[in-house]
């Protein structure tokens, strides 16, 4: 018997030793670091940013909230000490999609009826974006339905926990999203934290939906100290360390070239012109990732940054930095960027200058009309509302006559007209020979 | 050659095998572990290396504030509803002395301090300071003002202690503390810690004590002071202790700026 033992121990071990090796080969090569590197490559991860910790979802945020009550009121929601917007947004993308569905195209009734709709939270972009630039989490079997996802709106029905919307304008187009079940006791805490409410109703202008605010609304004054960024932090970025630009200097004009790179300092404007267009932008999505990798890149201040708006006739993509939710306008362009391509070459511009740290102001808070006294003030200066494509809520930036890197910012009406952003006084006075140059 | 032999040929031949595996796996381990260690730990273990003591930081972010306090300068009017004490104030100071010493329990100073803290005729605003045990040594209990859920490292009550009584204290008060602009992220203990010593802010062969997230003066304008969440670092080498200031919003340095002396918002 135990001669038959014997005989067998020899081939067991065998198959043991045998076994072993099968096993440790089969861990070795599924060890996840044979194929890390692979995944480096990977732009919208990986990227070396050094300059900003704005990721590109951070970007292309919403810039509007907006609550429909059960008896149909309308409110904006804002916030001294809070980003509400995010508030919303980080616990609606929190729940992955388990499903979207293409509804048809509603008609222009519907549309608006839609956005009208009570018991809801809307929040709204300035303009569509690409689904594939957010964050939402999206199962695995939906991604290649949500890449094809374009939208401006997000509407969130407070009576049914399983879905939400996103609509766009354009097309008129409205997908639904459903999610396992949106949380409704932290959308609900959300709305009752320190909110301001604005009472709002959107309606027509010039057949599009527009927020009309019902009453006079009284606003805060904000304070700014500025940084100035030097010119060498945005050369190095530009040319690197190679030193070999070509330099020059005309009146308050520093130009510094090579073959293919044009960076144009005029007094706080910057503007960078890059012909080294080896992939360029094939299409919409492409456009608004090349604004944010050009920003990273070049060091653009876009923390406090936020996408305001496309502007298709001039094929430029907009960005503003904003307070309370209002977008900031100054003439000096501060806080503002843009982005614009061609075939050959892809075109930056920006200030030198930027909203570095809020500081104390003393001034008495601002008394603002409704949006109707706006309309009607304006046409009576003979400004023809048909031109007229937006009338926004925003502060403009009022300099310190002594030093002029404090900056007050005063909140007042812009109204974009013929293209174009005016303050409101400087649109009353437009056709009296006053400033035409817009924001 | 018979059967048995190329088994036991094979059966050698397969344990080299598995031991070389084995040390392939291994290595492919380590790999992996140094892919995925963050370039914070790779501070950390440098930092390690050249022997400074510290206990692994928090790498857990938060939120805080901009914020805008003015000095309380009115201390001397306020100061007169107080009893069974001796008051001088300076422009921003009270300076007082105890007509009768307070014993503390020299394990739990605060256990006393936070009841006479709340009576209103003690110490002015008594309720609105914590106990900060970082600061505090064995004859100074400190206690700072509380804000937004941290403390203004600068606004302080010190207690001075001899034989576990309280003799006498020195306070200052920050009032009008509103808020600038909405919340925003801070960083990590862990993040504040690596900045520090990759600005050169920490030497070798030095202790961390502790980190701390505080609210303390980025600007100086005009009266009012703007307050932001800092990474509070304490150094010590040497029996030397140093305090060191890193922006919780954005990690750089803070250097309190002052801005305009003259300005007129």
């Amino acid at each position: 018997m135990l001669k038959k033992i014997r005989g067998k121990i020899l081939p067991l071990l065998l198959a043991i030793v045998i076994g072993i090796s099968l096993v440790l080969s089969a861990f070795i090569l599924i060890n996840p670091s044979n194929y890390s590197n692979a995944n480096n490559q990977n732009e919208s991860t990986e990227l070396r940013n050094e300059n900003s910790d704005t990721k590109i979802h951070d970007l292309y945020a919403p810039t509007q909230v907006i609550q429909n009550w059960s008896n149909g009121q309308q409110y904006t929601l804002t916030s001294e000490t809070s980003n509400v917007i995010n508030d919303f947004f980080n616990e609606i993308k929190s729940n992955s999609i388990e499903r979207i569905t293409a509804k048809n195209s509603l008609d222009n009734n519907d549309y608006f009826e839609f956005l009208k709709n009570p018991n809801q939270i809307m929040l709204n972009y300035e303009s569509k974006i690409p689904f594939n630039l957010t964050d939402i989490s999206v199962n695995k079997t939906q991604k290649s339905k949500a890449k094809k996802v374009e939208f401006n709106r997000i509407i969130v029905p407070l009576n049914n926990k399983n879905r939400y919307y996103l609509l766009n304008d354009d097309n008129k187009k409205v997908y639904e999203l459903r999610v396992k079940s949106l949380n409704y006791d932290r959308i609900y805490q959300i709305l009752n934290k320190n909110i301001k409410r604005q009472q709002v109703q959107i309606n027509r202008l010039n057949n599009k939906p527009f927020v009309y605010y019902q009453k006079p609304t009284s606003m805060k004054v904000y304070a700014y100290l500025l940084k100035q960024q030097t010119q060498s932090f945005y050369t190095s970025n530009v040319f690197g360390n190679s030193n070999d630009e070509n330099v020059k200097r005309r009146q308050n004009r520093t130009i510094y070239s090579n073959q293919n790179q044009i960076l144009t300092f005029n007094d706080n404007d910057i503007r960078y012109n890059d012909y080294r267009v080896d992939d360029k932008d094939s299409n919409y999505e492409q456009e608004l990732k090349s604004a944010y990798y050009g920003a990273i890149n070049i060091g653009v201040p876009i923390d406090n940054s936020v996408f305001y708006g496309y502007d298709k006739k001039n094929d430029t993509v907009n960005f503003r930095n904003l307070i309370e939710s209002y977008p900031i306008f100054s003439q000096k362009r501060i806080g503002t960027y843009t982005y614009h391509s061609t075939k050959s070459s892809k075109n930056y511009q920006f200030s030198d200058e930027n909203f570095q740290v809020p500081i104390p102001s003393n001034k008495n808070n601002v008394k603002l009309p409704n949006t109707n006294e706006v309309l009607s003030e304006i046409a009576k200066v003979g400004i023809n509302i048909r031109d007229v494509s937006d009338i926004k809520i925003g502060y403009q930036t009022k300099f310190n006559k002594k030093n002029n890197l404090l900056v007050s910012l005063v909140p007042t009406w812009f109204i974009n007209y013929q293209n174009n952003w005016y303050n409101y006084n400087q649109l009353l006075s437009l056709n009296n020979g006053g400033d035409s140059n817009g924001f | 050659m018979d059967f048995k032999k190329i088994q036991q040929i094979f059966l050698v031949a397969f344990i080299l095998i598995d031991m070389f595996l084995f040390v392939m796996y291994q290595q492919n381990s380590n790999i992996q572990s140094d892919n995925t260690q963050t370039s914070n730990e790779t501070v950390l273990k440098e930092m390690r290396r050249v022997k400074i003591n510290f206990d692994n930081p928090s790498n857990k972010t938060s939120n805080g504030y901009y914020l805008s306090a003015v000095k309380n300068t009115n201390l001397a009017k306020q100061v007169n509803k107080l009893n069974n004490q001796q008051i001088k104030t300076s422009k921003y100071e009270i300076h007082s002395t105890l007509n009768q010493p307070i014993s503390i329990n020299p394990n739990d100073p605060s256990e006393s301090i936070d009841q006479l803290l709340k009576r209103n005729n003690f110490i002015l605003d008594g309720t609105s300071y914590k106990y900060n045990q970082d600061l505090s040594s064995k004859s100074q209990i400190v206690y700072t003002q509380k804000s937004y859920g941290l403390d203004f490292f600068g606004s302080k009550i010190i207690f001075n202690v001899k034989d576990n009584q309280v003799t006498s204290y020195v306070q200052n008060n920050l009032i009008d503390v509103k808020v600038l602009k909405e919340k925003a992220p801070t960083i990590s203990a862990e993040k504040a810690i690596t900045l520090l010593y990759q600005y050169n802010g920490i030497q070798d062969d030095s202790s961390i004590l502790w980190s701390r997230l505080t609210y303390t003066k980025s600007l100086k304008i005009q009266n009012s002071g703007v307050y932001i969440p800092t990474w509070l670092i304490a150094l010590k080498k040497d029996n030397q202790v140093e305090y060191k200031k890193i922006n919780a919003f954005d990690g750089s340095v803070v250097n309190t700026e002052v801005v305009d002396d003259n300005y007129q918002s």
